[in-house]
């Protein structure tokens, strides 16, 4: 087993030096720079010639493109995520600035849905086809079809334009300097849109996993014979079917958080928070390089630590899966 | 005059009575001579006076103080919203939603529009009034000849410094800044990003504590522009500096406020500066500058009472704005007569970049012309802007040497003659043909601007109208205009048609010299900027002429000539010209409105009050 | 068998949720011979799946023709009509332009249903390839292929798609090779399993001993026991290829003016719903992503019924 994990640790590496390269690669190959903003269309800045080429100088752009990606590479292995074009600040802190943000909002809806689709899901599978599995599977079949991007558009017009009830964009009133519980109730009303549509969808195909998961479980012939020995029902599904589970719903939920992450930047954008994934896009929009590749890399990074551990976890569930 | 022309005048009048002049939002370069702006002024005689009783938001705000004659900024004149109750209430915070978050806040290290928030703390030696005057800040007085401040021969200037400004930290201000400043813009290890007017200095020289000598390479009509931002040297140990500073985020100035914190991707604290030199000023505990990235549910945000101001609203942003104010929404809009930037379509008359062969279709005047005839521009105001900005055919627009030229009118039919005339036949699709190429072009702009998008397709539309097809691929602004290098679209001549806004410049000299044929980018000449890759001799020539004197009256006659030749060449197409706006919410009281730049009320920020 | 994820729910998974990894372990099987005479019959049983199959072509068709029918040009402005709210004139209403947004909201359908379906065209292309030689040849090519696929599955999706559609600019062909070459993986997965899992069977034997050569053995012998997973995951796909490419042009990156899709009808939406309260602009494009994905998953709900021989007579 150890074996197997210290293996798949070590492919990670080429497959990330694989990722990187492809990334970097077409990054500089296109058209337009990070020095755009600086020459500022408008026709405010035309600075000279001279202070174009001190930048470039200092950015290191007049490299040819493998001498830049392994000096990248080079200062990475070093710890050196290298320095924003953009802000001149390290990369590493203005992505560790943008990760409380996204953990929260991303964090909280991942807790809402988890919240709803357990008990959702158990009660469902555990009365299969009663009017109550019949709605929740309606519901979620809904919840699913629905591209976050309306609801949110849709939650605004409701919420923010026709009632006023809630703030439309950021995560505080930018007005009033609450503390204590107001701070809380403030920032609780500028949260409920972003992880309510967020959870709502995410809720939707959780719940249709964790039904999945139990009804297998509960169709097994260990469960027959739990029940055969007159457990209670309700003793049955708590303790034995929730149990067994347990691990491909973890399974799924270890698979779901980089998506979490990666989807933040639909959300981000549409209720102006800054967070991960408002700084890739700004970032891209910028050619700010550094910060780009920094996010790519993290990103990947992410996805592969979460595959690895499902990959685990399934093993562990299923013992005829061999390593390969 | 048709109803659509009257509303339009009528508009304009509104605009008059508010009597200022204004600028959009960058004044860094401007120019020492003659700022009088003629053909704006006559556009206000010959409105009159608001005559037609209707009340405007303009109109109904009190911060409609003519420029003439009210004084310098400094003096307090053309104070908005003075109110019912009685003077400025001290303490509060207002907040500012900052759209386009920058990556330094020094405008010394960075020209990202969102860095000008720093004159809430940087003030500059000088700022131009409503009238396009420069005023002294931190100068005792403006450089003339009749003061000394000026030589003989133009080329030195001497700066007197106004006696007791302190920095924020307390440590005085003085002439030593000014001599390190240019030290830091001249080590090579510095990596400045600041206007060409500091290229032509020579040497800066204290000749004592308030006063410092500037000699130039040759006559430097932007030395007003100049120490726009001057830098504490007793912040710094070396004059090598680098937008990773400190300072290069987070300046130190004399300013009313000081910054305190920038957490990047959320706000910007600012508070008071406890050693400004008025010490009832300002008024405001603090500022806090909110980072608010989506425009439209910004502007929502706004109108919802989350925000003062928004930095900074354009023309698109305006029927929103007005809409909510007559609603009663607590935002109040200020409209400023003179309007801004000109919205232009470049086009690209060599055939990708190579400026000895003409483009195929752009390269024939008569397409050029025919497309000039073909777009609605009005259409684009009244439909798309809600009636905000207004129409202009004339290259130089804004400025001292402006020339009053009609735009070129909407003629379809004229531009179908044209066309059939040249010999663009039209094929089998409705669009054009001549010799096999197709009059099928890229129409080019910054991806995500809505309204911007609005208007590509109804010129799409036009075009199409008179057989010539555009294909919209809008892209980041940093792929249109990167530099050379970077195979920037525009400087590589990869490109057929490209819109943005330009050409706002109080002088017209560095305007008029994107146009010329020696700035055309190349390999050779990888910061030129002449987009159009435009060659025409004779138009280079009245450049010239009115480059090579000071003789005002010359340089217009020069510029005029240049003028018309570009009406006739079309390197470029004028759209619209913006209109000039700003707002805040009806809480924030205090705003002064005469300078020169629309987004000035900024520079007023230690008179800025809250009154709920 | 105890198996509590099975392929075919795999194949769901990664269709609800785009570019899912489903454990490099391998777990293959044979799917049974499938009985496709049979398929319709059990699919039929399906009455939400029948429902939606029926929405589905209606939705096909008014695409196809509804523009035609309509009086109006999906792109041709009319100030006189600008910004109407839904009347019997214009059922949806009109956006800033004064363009009829029924016709758009067609028009645009037939840009996003065309991506989504070349979209799986290509994915279900490279994944089918890729796993059937992964699968068959085993071995070092095997080993290869199947490192490319974790590569694959280790990119950032929504992330890379951004970068690349920004990058090299948005056009059908890109948008449809971004979105389809980072959603192959999955049916490759699929694919590889089975074939390795046949490869030795007797049957596979047989046809190799009577001198069937490579070719005929995978199309003949092995691709079809492979199919009925194959065209589940591809039938969901489609509903994840919808949501990606409006997701795409929702964020300003996907197609450009005047061309309407679902996406960009949305993200034009946005100032005139939140701003001015124009809800019809942003209602109806949504509605029908949202129809469209809900019915496309009931129809491969219904195909997984009908295609696994486990759930017959459930």
């Amino acid at each position: 087993m150890s074996h197997y994990v210290i293996r798949r640790v070590l492919q990670a590496i080429p497959m990330l030096i694989g990722i990187s390269v492809i990334v970097f690669v077409l990054l500089q190959m296109t058209p337009g720079g990070p020095l755009a903003v600086v020459e500022n269309p408008g026709g405010s800045g035309r600075v000279t010639q001279e202070q174009l080429e001190r930048l470039r100088a200092r950015y290191g752009l007049d490299d040819p493109l493998y001498v830049r990606y392994l000096r990248w590479a080079g200062d990475l292995v070093r710890g050196d995520w290298g320095t924003s074009f953009n802000t001149g600040q390290p990369v590493l802190t203005m992505i560790w600035e943008r990760v409380p943000t996204t953990l929260l909002v991303t964090g909280l809806a991942f807790l809402v849905a988890l919240a709803l689709a357990f008990p959702i899901g158990i009660v469902s599978a555990a009365r299969q086809y009663s009017l109550f599995d019949y709605l929740a599977t309606s519901a979620a079949f809904l919840g699913i079809a629905v591209p976050s991007f309306w609801l949110a558009l849709m939650f605004l017009y409701v919420f923010t334009f026709t009632l006023d009830w809630l703030p439309a964009v950021g995560l505080s009133d930018p007005r009033q300097q609450h503390d204590g519980l107001a701070a809380v109730v403030d920032r609780a009303q500028h949260l409920i849109m972003p992880v309510s549509v967020l959870a709502l969808v995410s809720t939707a195909s959780l719940t249709r996993y964790v039904r999945a998961a139990m009804l297998d479980v509960l169709g097994q012939d260990y469960m027959r014979t739990a029940r055969a020995k007159g457990l209670a029902e309700q003793a049955v599904i708590t303790v034995h079917a929730l149990k067994n589970a347990a691990i491909p719903i973890v399974t799924i939920l270890a698979l779901e958080i980089p998506d979490l992450f990666i989807g933040s930047v639909i959300v981000e954008s549409i209720f102006a928070i800054s967070g991960m994934g408002r700084l890739f896009v700004e970032s891209a929009d910028l050619r700010d390089y550094p910060v780009l590749m920094g996010i790519l890399l993290i990103a990947s990074f992410l996805v592969i630590l979460f595959n690895l551990i499902a990959d685990i976890l399934y093993s562990r569930l299923d013992p005829r899966i061999r390593y390969r | 005059m048709d109803a659509r022309g009257l509303g339009h005048a009528q508009r304009l009048a509104h605009l008059a009575m508010a009597g200022r002049l204004s600028r959009r939002e960058l004044l860094r370069r401007g120019a020492a001579l003659g700022l009088s702006a003629p053909a704006l002024m006559t556009l206000v005689a010959a409105c009159g006076g608001g005559e037609d009783g209707q009340p405007t938001p303009a109109a109904g705000n009190a911060g409609a103080t003519p420029g003439s004659g009210s004084g310098t900024p400094a003096s307090g004149a053309g104070t908005s919203g003075s109110g019912s109750s009685g003077g400025p209430k001290k303490g509060g915070r207002a907040v500012i939603a900052l759209i386009q978050e920058p990556g330094q806040m020094s405008e010394f290290f960075n020209s990202q529009s969102g860095s000008f928030l720093s004159v809430l703390v940087v003030e500059p030696l000088f700022i131009p009034d409503a009238n396009g005057e420069y005023q002294p800040v931190l100068a005792a007085a403006v450089p003339t000849i009749e003061n000394g401040g000026i030589s003989a021969d133009s080329l030195t200037i001497t700066y007197k410094l106004k006696e007791g400004i302190t920095w924020s930290d307390g440590e005085p201000f003085t002439a030593a800044d000014i001599v390190f400043t240019f030290e830091v813009y001249q080590n090579p290890e510095s990596t400045p990003l600041l206007p060409a007017a500091y290229d032509k200095i020579e040497s800066v020289r204290a000749i004592d504590p308030l006063t410092v000598e500037v000699k130039m390479k040759e006559i430097n009509p932007g030395y007003l522009d100049l120490w726009q931002t001057v830098l504490p040297k007793h912040k710094f140990d070396s004059t090598a500096v680098t937008q990773e500073h400190p300072l290069a985020r987070l300046p130190l100035g004399t300013g009313p406020f000081v910054f305190k914190e920038w957490k990047t991707g959320d706000q910007i604290i600012l508070e008071r500066n406890p050693n400004y030199r008025d010490p009832e000023k300002p008024y405001l505990d603090g500022i806090t500058i909110k980072v608010s990235p989506e425009k439209e549910a910004t502007i929502a945000a706004f109108i919802a009472r989350e925000y003062d101001y928004v930095y900074f609203i354009v023309t698109g942003d305006l029927p929103a704005l007005t809409q909510a104010e007559q609603e009663g929404k607590p935002v109040h809009v200020e409209l400023f007569d003179g309007g801004a930037s000109v919205e232009w379509l470049w086009l690209n008359l060599s055939d990708g970049g190579d400026p000895t062969k003409p483009h195929p279709v752009l390269g024939d005047p008569a397409i050029r012309e025919a497309m000039d005839y073909g777009i609605d521009r009005q259409a684009i105001i009244d439909e798309i802007l809600g009636g905000f900005g207004s129409l202009t055919g004339s290259f130089i627009y804004a400025g001292w040497a402006a020339l009053d030229r009609p735009a070129t009118p909407y003629d379809p039919d004229k531009a179908n003659e044209i066309l059939d005339a040249a010999g663009w036949q039209r094929g089998a699709d409705d669009i054009r043909e001549k010799n096999g190429v197709r009059a099928s072009l890229r129409f080019q702009t910054i991806a995500g601007d809505q309204t911007r998008e609005l208007y590509q397709q109804l010129i799409q539309q036009n075009m199409k109208d008179i057989g010539i097809e555009l294909r919209i691929e809008n892209v980041p602004s940093n792929t249109i205009f990167g530099s050379w290098q970077e195979g920037g679209l525009l400087a590589r001549g990869n490109y057929d048609i490209v819109m943005s806004r330009d050409g706002y410049e109080v002088d017209p000299a560095d305007w008029a010299a994107i146009f010329t044929a020696d700035s055309i980018p190349s390999e050779a000449n990888p910061g030129g900027f002449t987009y159009s890759h435009w060659r025409n001799a004779e138009f280079d020539a009245a450049i010239e002429e009115a480059g090579a004197t000071l003789d005002q009256e010359a340089r217009k006659r020069a510029y005029a000539r240049a003028a018309e030749i570009f009406a006739r060449e079309r390197p470029a197409l004028p759209l619209y010209q913006s209109a000039a706006a700003d707002a805040w919410s009806t809480r924030l009281k205090g705003q002064r409105t005469d300078y020169f730049n629309p987004r000035g009320t900024l520079y007023s920020a230690a008179d800025w009050y809250i009154e709920e | 068998m105890s198996k509590l994820v099975k392929h075919t729910d795999d194949a769901s998974l990664a269709a609800a949720l785009p570019l899912r990894p489903v454990g490099a372990a391998d777990l293959g099987h044979a799917a049974p011979r499938s009985r496709w005479s049979d398929t319709w019959r059990q699919f039929r049983r399906h009455r939400l799946a029948l429902v939606s199959l029926a929405v589905l072509a209606l939705m096909g068709l008014a695409v196809i023709v509804g523009p035609a029918l309509l009086p109006y040009d999906p792109e041709r402005i009319d100030f006189a009509a600008k910004s109407q709210p839904p009347s019997l004139a214009h059922p949806m209403g009109t956006d800033e332009l004064g363009r009829d947004q029924l016709v758009r909201v067609l028009d645009g359908g037939r840009i996003s249903l065309a991506v989504a379906l070349a979209v799986v065209v290509v994915a279900m292309t490279v994944g089918v390839t890729v796993g059937a030689v992964a699968g068959y040849a085993g071995g070092v090519v095997d080993n290869a292929l199947m490192r490319l696929v974790d590569v694959f599955y280790s990119m950032p999706g929504l992330f890379v798609i951004i970068l690349v559609v920004t990058l090299v600019g948005p056009r059908f062909a890109t948008i449809v090779l971004v979105l389809g070459l980072l959603r192959w993986m999955t049916t490759a997965r699929l694919v590889r399993g089975t074939f390795l899992s046949l490869r030795e069977k007797e049957f596979v034997e047989a046809a190799r001993a009577v001198g069937a050569g490579h070719a005929r053995i995978v199309v003949r012998h092995l691709l079809p026991n492979t199919m009925s997973p194959v065209i589940v995951a591809a039938t969901l796909g489609i509903a994840g290829a919808i949501l990606t490419e409006s997701a795409l042009s929702f964020l300003g990156v996907g197609f450009q003016p005047p061309q309407a899709t679902w996406g960009r009808m949305l993200q034009e939406a946005q100032r005139t719903v939140v701003n001015d309260g124009q809800w019809w602009r942003g209602f109806f494009p949504g509605l029908m992503i949202f129809l469209t994905i809900l019915a496309v998953n009931f129809v491969g709900d219904g195909l997984r019924d009908a295609l696994d021989p486990r759930r017959v007579g459930r």
